[in-house]
């Protein structure tokens, strides 16, 4: 049986598109010189930026995205792309081991609740209509995708209004939620009492607590701590019962047909295994870039902080004279590590603040992330960095195209991407903050993000497929 | 660059105001067509193609499920070329063929496009 894939792949500079990649690359470097050249502490928003551009090659690379992982695996019953996730999973989380014991992991654990289920069936549903994840509609940007741009512009203001809810969404939130908001002892320009989201917060979020396996298993010992706790119980053994899930549920039985199989060892088993895996190469690839990456972020992050003495990039933007669009406490957004909506929804208050809307009254702008400036946000840069990333590598391998969206296609991306928006303010991240990056850091809430996710993903399957089947029902196949 | 920007914008603003694109429309009721027409792939020479399922412009699983369509409709031994300017159908295609009663002969990329060529087994 073959199975041939004959794609021209002409060297870098037979085709204008190599060009343009290298201009790419020599404009993101002069400008990062020259941010350099004015002053050496924008190293810190620079280390976000090429990372960023890491990130983006690796995505588009790979064409790693959680949608499709979820999509691909419910509406067609192909496990590749779940596979390629869950190997990069796995070998992020060994990174992560790392980083932890070398003692510059920047991870904070998310609280557990029901909001993590909920935020990620929203987020899994919308998903499926707008065809990409967070990390997926920022690569397929880079590819001239205008659908994900659009996809990226409704996640953005969806969150910031959402979490900008006004007066009229009070009511919705129960009433101990408001009690226990103001027993928090919150500054009085926050207005905590006043819209859902701030009343979710304070109210609901900050009474749970969170933590990551290493911190259950306590022996002391760091090293069985993290790699028994967070790598081995979190990530890698759940990857492996998945892997068999998927094994048995969807490609054994086209290994047994191809091989014309009648009786199956453990070693056939085995091999059938091994060849799923194998048909993610690309994705597997990315995964192992994507965590190496990962984890040397954290380190070059953690390092950095220690050497300017800081705790967040809000510091050292006061140092360097810039202190507008800073929270109450002086700090902007500055996980330092691979993530994805905060600072999307950062540029739709930075947006909206510009027509005149006051967005800084609110826990999440005004006491926890700011509103910078788009040039001087670090994360955001990290997020443009994905999008030029992809673009270079797509521009070199001649797989860049301007895509514009059909009215269907620009109505999924805009409804589905404010549920994803909505989700992932709800579930405290994306696929990429609230699975990726929690699982592989020992945060169980990352499965439980997963489940909602892939519950919104089979109901948005479902749903898509009565559409399609809406679609495509007077459609005579001339055959 | 800034002029397709432009020129997309515009196409998208088009659409936005017209609400229907009778190109697209009319595009989208002849996507899976019989063919007679062969085609020289590496590896397994003239090949007869007996039909061809066009998803230029379409997001996934719409080129899957049409492609699994046109297999469950052809004869067995048919060759199907699916069109398509998605590179995640271009990846998925192949893992798709190995779960499915169907065989992967190769893709070929066309200016802007691939021509992925999958062949009904049984």
């Amino acid at each position: 049986m073959a199975t041939d894939t004959i794609m021209t792949k002409p060297g870098l500079l037979a085709h204008a598109g190599g060009y343009k990649a290298m201009a790419l690359v020599a404009l993101v470097t002069i400008l990062s010189l020259g941010l350099l050249a004015n002053d050496t502490r924008w190293i810190y928003l620079l280390v976000y930026l090429w990372f960023g551009v890491a990130y983006g090659v690796f995505l588009q690379y790979g064409r790693f995205c959680m949608a499709s992982a979820v999509r691909d695996l419910f509406a067609i019953k192909v496990p590749r792309m779940a596979v390629g996730v869950m190997i990069a999973t796995a070998l992020f989380s060994v990174t992560a081991g790392l980083v932890t014991i070398s003692g510059y992991s920047v991870f904070h654990p998310h609280p557990l609740g029901w909001h993590i289920i909920a935020g990620g069936l929203i987020f899994g549903f919308g998903m499926i209509f707008t065809g990409g994840c967070a990390s997926g509609s920022l690569y397929k940007t880079g590819e001239g995708n205008m659908g994900s741009m659009l996809v990226l512009l409704s996640i953005s203001f969806s969150m910031a209004l959402f979490a900008d809810l006004g007066s009229w969404s009070n009511n919705l939130a129960p009433a101990s939620w408001a009690t226990s908001a103001l027993e928090k002892g919150m500054p009085e320009s926050l207005t905590v009492t006043d819209g859902w989201f701030d009343l979710f917060t304070a109210g609901y979020v900050w009474n749970q607590s969170g933590g990551t396996v290493a911190d259950m298993v306590g022996t002391g010992n760091i090293w069985v701590d993290v790699f028994v706790g967070n790598v081995l119980l979190t990530a890698i053994l759940p990857i492996l019962v998945i892997l068999v899930i998927l094994y048995m549920t969807t490609y054994r039985k086209g290994y047994i047909r191809r091989n014309k199989l009648e009786t199956l060892g453990f070693g056939d088993e085995m091999r059938g295994i091994w060849g799923m895996i194998t048909t993610s190469k690309n994705t597997a690839i990315a995964g192992l870039g994507l965590g190496v990456f990962a984890g040397l972020q954290m380190w070059a992050t953690g390092a950095l902080r220690e050497h300017y003495e800081i705790f967040n990039f809000g510091e050292l933007l006061i140092k360097m004279g810039y202190t507008e669009g800073l929270s109450i406490q002086e700090t902007v957004f500055d996980p330092g590590y691979w993530y994805i909506t905060t600072q999307e929804a950062q540029l739709g208050g930075w947006v909206m603040s510009l027509f005149g809307r006051d967005v800084t009254d609110n826990i999440f702008f005004g006491l926890q992330n700011g509103i910078p400036n788009p040039l001087i946000n670090a994360p955001l840069l990290m997020s443009v960095g994905i999008i030029v990333g992809a673009s270079i590598l797509a521009l070199s391998r001649r797989e860049f195209k301007w895509k514009v969206p059909n009215m269907e296609t620009a109505t999924f991306a805009i409804v589905g991407g404010a549920l994803m928006g909505i989700g992932a303010r709800l579930g405290m991240g994306c696929n990429v903050g609230a699975f990726f990056a929690a699982v592989t850091n020992g945060d169980l809430t990352g499965w439980i993000f997963l489940a909602g996710m892939l519950i919104g993903g089979l109901l948005g399957v479902k749903a898509f497929n009565m559409w399609l089947n809406r679609k495509t029902a007077g459609d005579e196949f001339d055959i | 660059m800034l002029g397709k920007i432009i020129k997309g914008t515009t196409m998208f603003l088009g659409n936005l105001f017209h609400w229907k694109d009778e190109d697209t429309t009319a595009h989208r009721h002849h996507s899976v067509t019989r063919v007679n027409e062969s085609v020289e792939l590496p590896g397994h020479g003239l090949v007869q193609i007996g039909c061809r399922v066009e998803c230029e412009s379409e997001g996934c699983p719409r080129p899957q499920l049409l492609t699994l369509k046109a297999l469950n409709e052809v004869d067995r031994g048919v060759v199907v070329e699916v069109v398509t300017d998605n590179l995640s159908v271009v990846e998925t295609m192949p893992s798709m063929m190995d779960i499915y009663e169907g065989v992967h002969l190769g893709t070929l990329q066309v200016k802007d496009n691939w021509c992925i060529y999958v062949r009904r087994e049984i």
